[in-house]
């Protein structure tokens, strides 16, 4: 009789918990994290660029990116470069349009940080990002964590880490956008190169690429971008 | 020495001599304003199915991108170029008569082996240096410097400043698997009273070992490491990050021991051949 109280006395909590934690209305968090990412209309920073596909060898690369409000970002690097085309041009904007679903789900800690998690519907239903997930620091008012799934791009993960004490505007001093490789997109080849080299035993394709993006020297809101990305586009 | 210049001068004498020239001389500018002209649209088909996953910024296409192709393409087709001078050098003196003139000179004929083979390497030497400073200054000039993108298994993109050494070591060892080629020729040479016939062999040989290698097999598998065309290609060796030293020394070891096998056979063959002719 004791057992079967206890039971229904830990149902009754968990489910208050649970029904607590996705009543949390999580929209003044993200209309704060807007704001934060509102503030910055265009930066030029210095980027170390190092990208890890396991077919693919390219050395540390060293550049310069430039962004554009809402999400526009360049990147310039000496020589040949390679950036994936998922999570390069995200920004929170992009999620949180007009009639976007943001539910709350739980509050975890993440790499020593309290964070908000939060699940987010766009409501424009062209969006190419079908549905997200954020890891907000409620205390920042930045996103640490992202994970999207894609309409044509499959799935990606951007990890961002920045400095310990919060400066004005708060940039990542890094990006990891971790991104899912299909097999077909593997290159054709190239050089008339008949004989291919033999597959080294044990050595598997993860299908998954890793470019991880080191922020330099931010030069925030000095109209940098504006030229390179050309007036009135 | 001075016979040395003398058998150089002989080779030089021959139109012969020249085709091999005038066809690297044709052949690569023609490939480099080709690749000027259409080899934006050739890389972009290439790395097509990488462009859903990846933005490409900057230029692939430059002169060590052209030179390494040329090196790729032609190293098939170089043999031959080499085989017809040298599979001459002793048929030659047979065909025309000259051989028996020749070893009556005060000289041995293991001697008068190592020249002319000597001489053989010469010319293999400043054919491939005209066509690696062909294919080289001519694709800088046409296309300019940048990283050079290779693809294989891995792809594998190498910057500017780590490019022109890793093309040069490349050459360096086409001319070691040119000069296995020569002193095969010129082994077959030394067998032969024409030169048509070591020219023949020796392609006929390359041709086969090649196909021998490039079906999948396994039967041809366990007879793939014994053939010297398995290693002619190591030099995209170099062209692979970290670089497989033991692999390539492995590859110039084996070539290095049959060109010295070619030439011993080569040397009791001539030192034991009754020269009628």
């Amino acid at each position: 009789m004791k057992r079967r109280i206890l039971v229904l006395l830990l149902s009754i909590f968990s489910s208050c918990t649970l029904l607590n934690a996705q009543n949390r209305d999580v929209n003044p968090l993200m209309e704060d994290v807007r704001a934060r990412f509102n503030q910055v209309k265009d930066y030029e920073a210095s980027a170390r660029i190092k990208i890890d596909v396991d077919f693919l060898k390219i050395p540390v690369k060293q550049g310069k990116i430039w962004f554009l409000h809402p999400d526009k970002v360049k990147v310039k690097a000496p020589g040949f470069s390679l950036l994936p085309k998922r999570g390069m041009n995200f920004s929170p904007g992009q999620l949180m349009d007009a009639g976007h679903t943001a539910i709350f789900v739980r509050d975890e800690i993440l790499a020593g940080n309290a964070v908000s998690v939060v699940k987010i519907v766009p409501g424009n239903a062209q969006s190419e990002i079908l549905i997200a997930t954020l890891w907000i620091d409620s205390k920042r008012k930045v996103v640490r964590k992202v994970e999207a799934t894609t309409r044509n791009e499959g799935t990606f993960v951007m990890d961002f880490t920045f400095k310990p004490i919060a400066e004005a505007y708060d940039m990542p001093t890094q990006a990891r956008i971790t991104f899912d490789i299909r097999k077909n997109e593997l290159p054709l080849g190239l050089t008339g190169d008949f004989e291919r080299a033999p597959e080294e035993k044990g050595k598997k394709n993860s299908g998954k690429g890793i470019v991880t993006i080191d922020y330099m020297d931010y030069k925030i809101n000095q109209g940098m971008a504006a030229a390179v990305f050309g007036k009135g586009r | 020495m001075n016979l040395l210049r003398f058998e150089l001068f002989k080779i030089f004498c021959k139109p012969r001599t020249y085709i091999g020239f005038a066809a690297i001389a044709v052949l690569v500018p023609l490939i480099q304003i080709a690749l000027y002209i259409d080899g934006q649209t050739y890389i972009e088909f290439s790395l097509q199915n990488l462009k859903e996953a990846f933005d490409f910024q900057g230029e692939l296409l430059n002169g060590y991108l052209a030179s390494y192709i040329i090196l790729a393409t032609l190293y098939v087709h170089i043999p031959f170029l080499i085989a017809l001078v040298s599979g001459d050098l002793l048929a030659g003196e047979a065909a025309s008569g000259t051989l028996r003139l020749l070893v009556t000179r005060p000289i041995s004929r293991t001697r008068l082996v190592l020249i002319k083979f000597a001489a053989a390497m010469t010319y293999t030497a400043a054919l491939i240096l005209f066509m690696a400073l062909a294919s080289l200054i001519l694709g800088i000039l046409i296309m300019g410097t940048g990283d050079l993108i290779v693809i294989r298994n891995t792809i594998y993109v190498f910057s500017e400043s780590d490019v022109l050494w890793r093309l040069l070591s490349a050459f360096g060892f086409g001319l070691v698997a040119m000069w296995c080629v020569a002193s095969l020729s010129f082994m077959f040479s030394s067998f032969a009273s024409n030169s048509i016939g070591p020219i023949i062999l020796t392609m006929t040989v390359i041709i086969s070992f090649i196909v021998i290698s490039a079906i999948d097999l396994s039967v041809f598998r366990v007879i793939k490491p014994f053939l010297f065309t398995t290693y002619m290609g190591s030099w995209k060796l170099f062209f692979e990050e970290p670089l497989a030293l033991r692999d390539i020394w492995l590859s110039t070891g084996v070539l290095g021991l049959h060109i010295l096998v070619f030439l011993t056979v080569t040397i009791i063959n001539f030192k034991r051949k009754d020269i009628l002719s």
